[in-house]
């Protein structure tokens, strides 16, 4: 039997090295989700129900008016379209997006944090965010029934009732009034409440892992080009797009940092967003890291219950290098078209002012892992179609996208 | 994410860079059908300094961006008698773009003598690597070098 023929011709002749390359950052080649280290519920659908009621519960915050899904909004990519993340406050940076977060070794744009679970756990107890107490945190839980039920459902048992009325309002990471109140509690008072406080952050990390990246455009052409099938192919990613995605994984370089199926490689690079001249204040991964190693939640911490010898990532983290100083997280491009601002401060408006910034690649005191690209205006346009083509509908159920209805 | 990958490796003495002796053991890239890349690090990477010879193996296949990962060191005297008890330095980055290995991987162990553990290896991105090991051992200290593409 005769197989049907495409005999149309590609808009760009493509090398087998170069489609090879391609396939590389095809959605179809995504592993699978990385195991939860630290949470053995990650998985679990109960668990997945408790973190998105959790996720959307404006109870936990200090004014009862702030949710997680305030600043990551699921119509808004995960993320809340502003340049700072505003919570009770404004935080020094943007707000990051959490789809595909559940492959990044690390969490924040300074991966302070090693785990979805840990990291869930960090705005809560921030003034700037959600401004509440780990004591009352907790409390929330305590006080609502179906959270208690469903919570000793996956968890086991509460702290007990009585004792987590009887606690002031304490945090060791909160106002100097409330880690006084911490330090005034037993050992196993903090112990019992950071345990319940942990399961908070695992119920969040179940929910947040349900947010994934469904395929776009660009991978229509991958699966297609791979195929030989370039009719499919053309008509999935047009002719500039096409050029584009040859710029960037070739001239333009993009491919070294934003590699694999999510187009990030989640290291710390410092873009020279500062300029020349000019030393960064905000001194992202290495500053970092100092408070990673100190983090009670992280891996090694007494709360993970992670095997040492699984905690590799922590274990060997990079303490020191000059590439560490103003050095942030690389985002995955997929949807990024979806998601401005751009950068750790939403330094730019529009994907056509971030190829402007690669292309000028400006030296800065710390790195010069950049170099200018050169590029022309038609490239630059090139890549941005590029750029638009990685968009595509996220891969998550959607009553997971929408607050959960409690009458459920 | 698979990359091929082609390896070459130096030596020098702790305090004098000497001419490179590149040998390539093995390193097989072949690009297969639909964009797949798949390579082969069966004795990946063998370097002969004035005092020690280095095998340096990654304990994944294929070597991969992205992934943590442990290697094998093998660490002979030019007559091939294992050298126990020796200390290393493993450091390494990507030249072309002034940046170092994204991790602070170690030696954690002495397997058998001669044979090590190292711990804590990653690349972030493809492209040239180098790794360099410092040996401090009973022969001497000498700084041996591997670059390879990924």
């Amino acid at each position: 039997m005769l197989a049907a023929c495409d005999r149309t011709e590609p808009h760009l002749q493509w090398t087998q090295d170069e489609l090879a390359i391609i396939g590389t950052l095809w959605l179809g080649r995504l592993p699978e989700m990385p195991a939860a280290k630290g949470n053995p519920v990650a998985d679990d659908p109960r668990a997945v129900e408790l973190g998105h009621r959790l996720f959307f519960d404006k109870r936990l915050s200090a004014n009862q008016g702030i949710a997680c899904a305030n600043c990551h909004h699921p119509q808004l990519q995960f993320t809340d379209g502003l340049p700072r993340a505003q919570g009770l406050g404004v935080t020094p940076r943007k707000s990051m997006s959490l789809v595909g977060s559940a492959f990044s070794p690390w969490q924040f744009w300074d991966g302070r944090r090693d785990s979805l679970w840990a990291q869930a756990l960090q705005p809560l107890e921030d003034p700037r965010e959600h401004g509440i107490t780990r004591v009352e945190a907790v409390r929330v839980l305590s006080r609502d029934p179906n959270y208690r039920t469903v919570y000793e459902d996956i968890f086991g048992a509460f702290p007990d009732r009585d004792l987590v009325e009887s606690l002031p309002s304490a945090s060791p990471l909160g106002q100097s009034v409330e880690r006084d109140a911490w330090s005034k509690m037993s050992p196993v008072e903090q112990s019992q409440i950071s345990a319940a406080f942990a399961n908070i952050g695992r119920a969040l990390e179940a929910y947040q892992r349900q947010l994934q990246y469904g395929p776009s455009p660009f991978d229509e052409f991958v699966q297609a080009a791979t195929q030989d099938q370039w009719a499919t192919a053309n008509q999935a990613l047009g002719e500039q797009a096409q050029r584009g995605l040859r710029l960037f994984i070739g001239k333009a370089n993009c491919i070294h940092c934003h590699n694999g199926p999510l187009l990030s490689n989640n290291e710390f690079h410092n873009t020279g967003l500062e300029g020349p001249g000019v030393l960064p204040k905000d001194r992202g991964r290495v500053d970092a890291v100092r408070k990673l190693l100190a983090d009670e939640f992280n891996c090694l911490g007494p709360y993970s219950g992670v095997e040492r010898q699984d905690c590799d990532e922590l274990r060997f983290v990079k303490t020191s290098g000059i590439e560490l100083v103003g050095a942030f997280r690389t985002v995955s491009l997929r949807n990024i078209a979806e998601r401005p601002p751009y950068m750790h401060t939403g330094q730019f408006s529009t994907l056509e002012e971030v190829v402007e910034h690669y292309d000028r690649a400006q030296p800065t005191i710390i790195s010069d892992e950049l170099q200018p690209l050169n590029l022309s205006e038609q490239e630059k346009a090139d890549l941005v179609a590029f750029l638009r083509s990685l968009s595509g509908p996220l891969a998550t159920p959607k009553r997971l996208l929408s607050p959960p209805s409690y009458e459920e | 994410m698979e990359h091929n990958s082609r390896v070459f490796a130096s030596h020098r003495p702790a305090t004098v860079r000497t001419v490179a002796l590149a040998f390539l053991v093995m390193a097989a890239g072949l690009v297969a059908g639909c964009g797949d890349r798949t390579s082969s690090t069966d004795a990946w990477a063998e370097v002969k300094g004035v005092n020690y010879k280095l095998v340096a193996q990654p304990m994944i296949e294929p070597l991969a961006i992205n992934t943590i990962h442990d290697w094998r060191l093998v660490l002979h005297s030019p007559e091939a008698r294992p050298v126990s008890g020796a200390q290393f330095k493993v450091s390494g980055g990507m030249p072309a773009h002034n940046h170092g290995l994204p991790t602070a991987p170690r030696v954690t162990a002495e397997l058998q003598p001669g044979v090590y553990r190292l711990e804590g290896m990653k690349f972030q991105m493809g492209g040239q690597w180098e790794v360099q090991f410092d040996v401090d051992g009973d022969l001497g200290k000498e700084t041996l070098t591997i670059a390879f593409e990924l």
